[in-house]
């Protein structure tokens, strides 16, 4: 049997098989047709697309951590950033090769399971689930601190911290809705989206200008790298979760039109646009105040430094678009999460029954309890830092073998295989890309590393017990 | 040949009445089944789930238009987006009309409401070549201050409706919904031109559906071509 028509094989312990896809024709970009005549109508433009991104990526990331970063780093937490931007870009460029090659939903797992087998796909697959859970609450918690910082500024005080307790309610909240919402969340997320960069915008244009001393005092220089260079990376591992988001646009592949144009456009568009707005809110955060009085500010720094240019009003329109930023990611990773699932259930990798559909709302109830139950869990914790390094860490060995997958496509390319964006130079870039992303887990904090070896560990097992016959590789 | 499209929610128990297998038996029929999927969900993860007992149930359909001797071909799919779905099958399948499916028991009373500013010769060719050379009665009711009596009466003529009794209530534009509703109750069946957009029907929903939610029949848009 050729690789062509190669077809998944084999059986689970339940003994259920891999749903072979049916060879399709995708007409005029718009809907795919199944051999049987089914038509899936393909919604999502390239507006659609970057969407989708820059709402996962603009979230906890930016109006959490620039207080934690710049105490770590000093002003080069701006360069850390920019260290995420370029390894989220090395990998955005293959990912979006390969979506092109493969518009299947499932994304990153996907072209893992396709061309390095079953194994690498369960393990990345599983850790996409859980990094996604991950992400989410850290999301929530990123949202108690900013629900919790509202809460403290209308004057109410509680005898404990709400911080926790908030994520809480909005993270069961969040998944309630999942469960029986109809209504066209997509469209909400693209106005929140906007209204996200246009708050940000503001903020950037006084803030630069202040910062370039056109206005107000002039802030005491201060030293570029206070610690070091090694601190400026660690940071950069710890921040990445704020580029976590551009792959989720990969996830939706089997529903953007036109995706030989529109997805390489989305992703890697996404991660410009947010890594651009990152570093320049991270400088401007520095140059506002001194780093060490803005790592004193903790979670909501970002609060102080827009109450600093407008007073109350700066203040209030920051939290907003915090609340905003953090809701609109964690709602995004729980439905991609349970993509995910539904991912691993089609390949026989996960029982099928993870992905049953009511029929009553249309949503699929178990992939979404699989989702947003271990995510309230998480949140109790309240560990923001593990939270995010391990989301990361999980998602960054996915994008490591993204990387690695090109390589391997590439270098014995199937007949199949057309897709219709090619990475230029792509050994060096796909190299590259798969280095730095297994690179930057080792600068992370050693429980984050431990969690994510486990879940990994974990995930091998599984595969090992329930799924050893299953065969994916070269399978369309 | 003329061509409609009855795009049914065919898991939600949307369904066709005997009347409606009657009345299109004329003209060609494309049953688009379609199951609208919310952002949660992927079209395929439903289709894998759901597509046998769509496809049975279309063949249902498909048989009940076969019975009452109509000829009628189904499509089925799965997507975030019905109007788009709908709109896109409607040009691919170059239909000329397309059906609100309601209740409809008999099939011998047509009523032609037109409406805003409706192109009335593609209004009444369609209406000639779904009546036929069968005993229905069409009774055309002119609610649209831009369209004149003469006008009507000329084209049900030349369509060979000339037998179509004609009442004009021009002042009643502004409420022809209500107007249609009260009669629809003793049709089988409304056909009415593709309006133009308006502000209104931006701000209250298209009026076709609002026809066919008040009269609780069927409704058939018959698109305006260009």
């Amino acid at each position: 049997m050729s690789e062509s028509t190669a077809n998944a094989s084999g059986e689970n312990r339940a003994g259920e098989t891999p749903v072979a896809d049916e060879l399709e024709t995708v007409e005029d970009g718009d809907v795919t047709v199944t051999e049987g005549g089914t038509e899936l109508e393909r919604t999502i433009g390239l507006v659609g697309g970057l969407a989708i991104g820059v709402g996962t990526m603009i979230g906890a990331g930016i109006f959490v951590f620039p207080g934690i970063a710049a105490g770590q780093a000093g002003p080069a937490a701006a360069g850390s950033y920019a260290i995420g931007m370029v390894i989220a870009l090395l990998v955005a460029l293959p990912a979006s090769e390969l979506a092109t090659a493969m518009p299947k939903s499932g994304g990153g797992y996907y072209f893992v399971s396709r061309s390095l087998g079953a194994l690498a796909g369960t393990v990345v697959g599983v850790s996409l689930w859980l990094s996604l859970v991950f992400a989410s609450s850290f999301y929530l918690v990123g949202f108690g601190s900013y629900a919790a910082e509202v809460l403290a500024r209308v004057g109410i005080t509680l005898s404990f911290s709400p911080t926790v307790a908030l994520g809480l309610v909005f993270g069961a909240l969040l998944t309630g809705l999942s469960f029986t919402g109809t209504e066209n969340t997509a469209k909400l997320q693209n106005y929140v989206v906007a209204i996200l960069l246009v708050i940000l915008s503001l903020f950037l244009a006084y803030g630069g200008a202040s910062a370039l001393g056109f206005i107000g005092e002039s802030s005491t220089p201060e030293t570029f790298m206070p610690f070091g260079a090694m601190p400026v990376v660690t940071t950069a591992a710890l921040v990445f979760t704020s580029y976590l988001g551009f792959a989720q646009v990969a996830t939706v592949a089997g529903e953007i039109k036109n995706p030989g144009r529109n997805l390489p456009l989305a992703m890697v568009g996404s991660v410009l646009i947010v890594g651009v707005f990152y570093v320049c809110t991270v400088f401007v955060a520095t140059s506002a105040f001194g780093s060490a009085k803005l790592a004193s500010f903790g979670e909501t720094a970002m609060v102080e430094v827009a109450g600093s240019f407008w007073g109350p009003a700066g203040a209030i329109a920051i939290l907003v678009a915090g609340l905003l930023a953090t809701v609109s990611s964690a709602n995004a990773s729980i439905m991609s999460s349970s993509r995910a699932v539904f991912a691993l259930s089609k390949d026989a990798l996960a029982p099928k029954k993870a992905s049953a559909i009511n029929l009553k709302y249309g949503t699929p109830h178990v992939a979404l309890t699989m989702a947003g139950v271990p995510t309230l869990l998480l949140v109790a914790s309240g560990e923001t830092e593990i939270l995010a390094e391990v989301a990361s860490i999980l998602s960054l060995v996915m994008y490591g073998l993204i990387c690695v997958s090109l390589l391997a496509m590439r270098r014995d390319e199937p007949e199949w295989y057309d897709p219709d964006f090619r990475v230029p130079a792509y050994p060096v870039v796909a190299g590259l890309g798969a280095l730095s992303s297994f690179g930057l887990i080792a600068f992370m904090q050693r429980t984050s590393q431990i969690v994510g070896v486990v879940v990994m560990l974990a995930a091998a097992g599984w595969y090992y017990y329930y799924a050893r016959d299953v065969s994916l590789k070269g399978a369309l | 040949m003329t061509k409609v499209l009855v795009p049914v929610k065919i898991l939600e128990g949307e369904s066709v009445t005997p009347g409606l297998f009657d009345l299109l038996s004329t003209v060609d029929v494309v049953v688009l089944g379609y199951y609208e999927v919310p952002d949660q969900t992927p079209a395929e993860q439903a289709k894998l789930q759901f597509e046998e007992r769509a496809q049975a149930k279309l063949d249902e359909l498909r048989r009940g238009f076969a019975d009452a001797g109509g000829d009628a071909e189904t499509r089925l799919a799965f997507t975030g987006e019905a109007e788009q779905t709908i709109a896109r099958v409607t040009v691919e399948a170059d239909c000329d009309a397309i059906v609100h499916p309601g209740v409809a028991h008999d099939a011998d009373r047509l009523l032609v409401p037109f409406v805003g500013r409706a192109d009335v010769g593609t209004v009444v060719d369609f209406v000639a070549a779904l009546v036929g050379d069968r005993d229905i009665t069409v009774s055309a009711l002119g609610l649209d201050e831009a369209v004149s009596r003469e006008e009507i009466r000329n084209a049900l003529d030349a369509a060979g409706l000339d037998t179509a009794d004609l009442t004009m209530q021009p002042e009643s534009t502004g409420d022809a919904i209500a107007a249609i509703a009260d009669l629809a109750v003793d049709y089988d069946l409304v056909v009415m031109g593709e309006p133009k957009p308006t502000l209104s029907e931006w701000v209250f929903g298209d009026l076709e559906d609002r026809v066919a939610r008040e009269s609780l029949g069927p409704v058939v848009v018959v698109r305006a071509r260009d």
